[in-house]
């Protein structure tokens, strides 16, 4: 079999050495560009990553390191391991003492969705909390269909879950334990999706970007939408922005500029992100 | 080219053509089929790598579904929600064992198969029976293994696992992978072909198709074209299956997909469609490269071919033509080529033999020539008992054999001692004076006894004026007749050609032919002392009846006068002219035995004296009939008074019957009887005798006879005047017929001396055909001619037709001997014949 191929090979020779040969020299020009890591806070980083997708300008190669939480982040930038940071949280007092510049970008929605086979209109912030406190087992106890209530959280150092509990749960709600605790956003958004029955939360630019099926709650009557965001009437919210070193250099400079610029302002919010105050 | 050149050119080319074209069709066939299997081979190969790979993927997908099942099965937050049948927890710790899982979907089952909680892809509603009840059962059983299923739309690879639920229950947790594009694609990555999952039942699952593909390859694994369920078909046979599909080539090779441990035997299939354009156009490109550098190969051998034949089948032609010309007799046939190769060789050798062959040739017919004419001078030698003929013949045939043009015969004269020249050959003087006899080659040669040669001066060498003073010839050769009474003479040949040279071999052969010319002259000498012997027997037998009967005394001898002039008037050979001589001398010899009363009476006698008269002519050949003479001339005595008419006496013989001799001898005998006197009555006048002679012409004699002896006596140049050639109407056409078979078969017998009996079988082949061609009445048979006597045609045309015939015979035998030969043969055949019939040849002119 083996001499075969061999007879095989020589017959290609053959024809190789007989026809002529098809320049077929790919060296294109490779430019050699700054590259720039990227990681932090899972929410944050769709945003970034619609940002530096539609950045032309500058000569930069972005590179997405694994999702960090947002303190992951800053300390990637404090110790020169990141060059951007992305947090979707204010800093914390020992965080700005690390001398960061911080940019705000956006402000980003935190919605209550359900996974579609529960189609309520929307919840009262007492729902919400009454089902993370274990007051509900079935949704047809909140006029839904009959499926056990799954419910699905998020670590309490998570933004989301701060947020969700400065707006919404209240500091000291007790969790019932037969919620679960999901480590990343993605994991979050994945279990609402796929779940009969699923309650969760998560970013509302990242849901949205993400294209992701969920039902996404009206909160206490108010649906949030970039708009009812940008108006205040959601409230809801948590910052979005990036930590880089103080002196980052011209093309991060450059990149942060641009956006913040109206141009990049439009398109977040076009894929659901509400723009930085 | 002649068509031997082009034959053997064929013979060389065809063979190497054919051959050469089978062996480029064989190669190309073995190549293109080699090509075609190894294409093959290797599409095959590389289909079944991939069904391998794809296969042995799926079984490690399987392997670690199970293990993460079994895995999650023991997480112990799954096991307390299970034990505690809380469905919301179980359903929250689906979804967190998912998200370390990553499975396309993670549901629990309970002990009838519905779902208590689902987390995942396939989005199963709580309460709902996945795997329907019969799927139940056999999942029952196979929990060690995952199996292919379909879940709802999707179709899954699922494992299952048992988790102990409240109560002794027990609770299958189901790990899936939906077997999607995805998947399809996980399991096969890294290979180049369009590879398709099919459920049990042959319908579509999953395709993935390569990046290179437009599509319409996974289009046709999606909806299953022929090809397609013709691969499932085969899976048996594990043949592959062509597909075309977007212009590109395929090759389908399908597989069952079952698994390890699989007690339900579930099954689905796989599909590999490798791409082939490229080894097709690879198998196709390659097999029309052989094949033209296979046809250029032929193209280049035919020419090779052609050249190499022409190379060696042109010399071969030219040296073939050359031969046949050599064998022809044509030695100017030269060939020459370039070059130094066997051909150039055999060429160089083929001149050197053709020269030695040409040299060989010329001393050979030289040679034959020599001899033949050497044999034919010895027997003519021996023929004529005239020295001037013989002469005459030696110095013919020794200039012929020469080839020269001057020839002369110097003998001494028995009296004088004189050097007499005898004979003279193509010298412009006819006669020589006696000081240039005396100054001459012979002249020296006789005194010394040795040969003499005149050479004339080679160019370079100094002039000399020496010509031979009697011939005038340049070159000369002169040899001695040396006998054994001493030196009697010399023969001398030359020419006047300045390039003719004599050497020892021409002294040798012209004293060979003196030597026989010595022993000729010597016979000659014999003979005529001998013919005196007898001539003076005769004159004294003729002696003896004048001394009987004084009254005819005298009458002999003139009776023998005047026969032998009526005898050269009637061109009789000269042994005839001798026999008739003697006769005449004889012929009343009979009268001895005759009484003197009936001699000697006066008056006239009586019947009685005259019957006993009578008598005498009997016993005249009576008493000559015991001697040996060499003529025959008892008949003529015998016979010499019969009547032409038959009246005469003793045997009463009429016309022809009687000897030629006795009828002239008769007319002689009458004359004289008339004109002289005798006792009993005076002699008539001539012209009296000439009247009776002329009266009884026809009866008593012979008409020819009389008309030639009236011709003797009127003719003015008396007894002994010069011969005059006979009318041409003397001769009847049987006698030029008699001669012209006489030369034919002399030139003929010639031949067939020289040449053998098969070439004169031959000879006389051709010369036949040739007769029958031209319409003549001959015939050649066993060497002779015979002629059609009943188709008599005589004067003209009868000439004709024999000059035809005699040229023809020329002509072959030229053709076979060459020119010179044939010239000769006739000169021999001519010179064979008696005096008279020569003559006759030559006035005939039947040579053309």
């Amino acid at each position: 079999m083996a001499s075969r191929k061999r007879y095989l090979l020589s017959a290609l020779t053959v024809v190789l050495v007989l026809s002529a040969c098809a320049p077929a020299d790919k060296t294109a020009g490779y430019k050699a560009s700054e590259t720039v890591r990227v990681s932090g806070s899972g929410t944050c980083l769709p945003l970034l990553r619609i940002l530096t997708t539609s950045y032309s300008g500058g000569d930069v190669e972005f590179t997405y390191l694994p999702g960090l939480h947002s303190g992951g982040g800053i300390k990637g930038v404090a110790n020169g391991d990141l060059e951007i940071g992305a947090v979707s949280r204010d800093l914390t007092t020992e965080e700005k003492k690390l001398h960061l510049r911080y940019t705000a970008l956006s402000r980003d929605g935190l919605v209550v969705a359900t996974h579609p086979s529960v189609q309520l209109d929307g919840l009262t912030s007492q729902q919400v909390r009454d089902i993370y406190q274990g007051t509900y087992a079935n949704w047809n106890e909140l006029g839904g269909p009959d499926l056990p209530i799954t419910i699905l959280d998020r670590n309490e150092d998570e933004s989301a879950k701060i947020i969700l509990r400065q707006y919404v749960l209240g500091a000291d709600l007790k969790i019932t334990p037969k919620a679960v605790d999901l480590y990343y956003e993605p994991d979050m958004i994945e279990g609402v999706q796929s779940t009969a029955g699923a309650i969760g939360y998560f970013s509302l630019g990242y849901g949205l970007s993400q294209d992701v099926p969920v039902h996404i709650l009206k909160l206490d009557g108010v649906e949030p939408t970039v708009a009812n965001i940008e108006n205040g009437t959601y409230r809801v919210v948590r910052p979005l922005g990036v930590v880089t070193g103080a002196d980052a250099g011209e093309q991060i400079d450059g990149f942060l500029q641009w956006a913040r610029s109206a141009k990049a302002v439009e398109l977040i919010k076009s894929k659901g992100f509400a723009p930085a105050e | 080219m002649r068509p031997f050149g082009r034959h053997l050119h064929n013979q060389i080319i065809v063979p190497l053509v054919a051959a050469s074209i089978v062996v480029a069709i064989v190669a190309t066939l073995v190549a293109s089929t080699l090509i075609g299997r190894i294409t093959q081979s290797w599409i095959d190969e590389s289909v079944e790598s991939v069904i391998i790979n794809t296969r042995s993927r799926l079984e490690e997908t399987s392997v670690d579904l199970q293990r993460s099942a079994k895995m999650a099965a023991e997480d112990s937050r799954l096991v307390d929600a299970a034990s505690k049948d809380d469905v919301q927890r179980l359903s929250g710790v689906l979804v967190l064992l998912n998200q370390s899982l990553g499975a396309d979907n993670l549901m629990l089952l309970d002990d009838w198969g519905t779902v208590l909680a689902s987390t995942g892809r396939l989005q199963l509603m709580p309460g709902v029976l996945p795997l329907g009840g019969t799927d139940r059962d056999r999942v029952v059983l196979s929990m060690s293994h995952p199996i292919l299923i379909r879940i709802g739309p999707s179709y899954t690879l699922t494992a299952l696992q048992p988790v102990k639920g409240p109560g002794g229950r027990t609770f299958m947790l189901a790990l899936s992978s939906i077997v999607d594009d995805a998947f399809v694609r996980s399991v096969s990555e890294g290979s180049v072909a369009v590879v398709g999952i099919y459920d049990s039942s042959g319908r579509p699952v999953a395709v993935r198709s390569m990046p290179s593909d437009s599509g319409q390859t996974a289009a046709a694994l999606r909806q299953p074209v022929p090809a397609v369920r013709q691969a499932l078909a085969q899976i048996a046979e594990n043949k592959t299956v062509p597909l075309s599909a977007g212009g590109a080539m395929f090759s389908l090779r399908a597989a069952v997909i079952s698994f390890k441990n699989d007690p339900t035997g579930s099954s689905a299939y796989l599909v590999a469609a490798m791409p082939t354009t490229v080894a097709e156009q690879t198998r196709r490109t390659t097999t029309n490269l052989i094949l033209m550098w296979s046809a250029l190969a032929v193209l280049v051998l035919l020419t090779l071919n052609w050249w190499v034949a022409r190379r060696v089948s042109e010399p071969l032609v030219e040296l073939s033509d050359s031969v046949a010309r050599v064998a022809e007799g044509d030695f100017s046939a030269k060939v020459s080529f370039r070059g130094t190769n066997e051909i150039t060789r055999l060429a160089d050798n083929l001149n050197v033999m053709t020269d030695s062959l040409r040299e060989r040739s010329e001393s050979l017919t030289k040679k034959v020539l020599e001899l033949a004419t050497l044999y034919e001078m010895s027997r003519s030698l021996g023929s004529t008992l005239d020295l001037e003929t013989l002469l005459d013949l030696v110095l013919d045939s020794a200039m012929r054999i020469f080839n020269v043009e001057l020839g002369y015969v110097t003998l001494r004269d028995h009296e004088s001692g004189q050097l007499i020249v005898r004979s003279l050959r193509g010298s412009s003087a006819p006669r020589p004076d006696e000081a240039a006899v005396r100054a001459s080659m012979p002249e020296w040669v006789v005194r010394e006894g040795r040969p003499l040669i005149f050479n004339p001066p080679r160019v370079g060498e100094e002039p000399n004026s020496r010509i031979d003073s009697v011939s005038g010839a340049l070159a000369a050769l002169c040899v001695p007749l040396v006998s054994a009474e001493g030196t009697m003479g010399a023969i001398t040949v030359g020419s006047r050609d300045s390039q003719r040279r004599f050497g020892s071999d021409d002294v040798r052969l012209l004293a060979t032919i003196a030597n026989h010319v010595t022993i000729a002259i010597g016979n000659i000498d014999l003979f005529s002392s001998l013919q005196d012997a007898y001539l003076a027997t005769v004159r004294a037998l003729a002696a003896a009846v004048d001394a009987k009967d004084p009254y005819t005394r005298g009458h002999s001898d003139t009776v023998a006068q005047l026969a032998i002039a009526i005898g050269e008037k009637m061109a009789l050979a000269p042994e005839q002219r001798t026999a008739l001589e003697m006769a005449a001398y004889l012929h009343d010899i009979g009268k001895i035995g005759i009484s003197e009363d009936i001699l000697l009476k006066a008056g006239k006698l009586t019947d009685e004296e005259m019957a006993q008269m009578r008598h005498h002519p009997l016993i005249g050949a009576n008493i000559l009939k015991p001697i040996a003479f060499p003529w025959p001339i008892a008949p003529v005595v015998r016979h010499h008074h019969e009547h032409y008419d038959g009246r005469g006496y003793p045997a009463g013989l009429k016309g022809e019957e009687i000897p030629l001799l006795a009828r002239v001898l008769t007319v002689a005998d009458a004359y004289e009887a008339m004109v002289s006197d005798r006792p009993y009555r005076r002699g008539r006048s001539q012209e009296d005798a000439m009247l009776e002679l002329r009266r009884c012409s026809g009866t008593q004699f012979d008409p020819r006879v009389v008309e030639a002896f009236i011709r003797v006596l009127s003719g003015d140049g008396g007894r002994f005047g010069a011969q005059s050639a006979p009318s041409p109407e003397e001769f009847g056409p049987e006698e030029a017929a008699a001669v012209f078979v006489a030369v034919y078969d002399g030139m003929f017998a010639r031949f067939r001396r020289l040449g053998g009996p098969r070439l004169a079988a031959n000879l006389e082949q051709d010369i036949n055909e040739a007769f029958a061609e031209e319409g003549l009445p001959y015939m050649l048979t066993a060497g002779h001619l015979v002629y059609d006597a009943s188709d008599e045609v005589s004067g003209a045309p009868a000439l004709y037709q024999m000059r035809t015939a005699i040229a023809a015979a020329a002509a072959f035998i030229e053709r076979t001997a060459g020119a010179s030969l044939v010239s000769q043969f006739y000169a021999e055949a001519i010179e064979a014949l008696p005096e008279r019939m020569r003559r006759q040849a030559d006035h005939l002119g039947l040579w053309p």
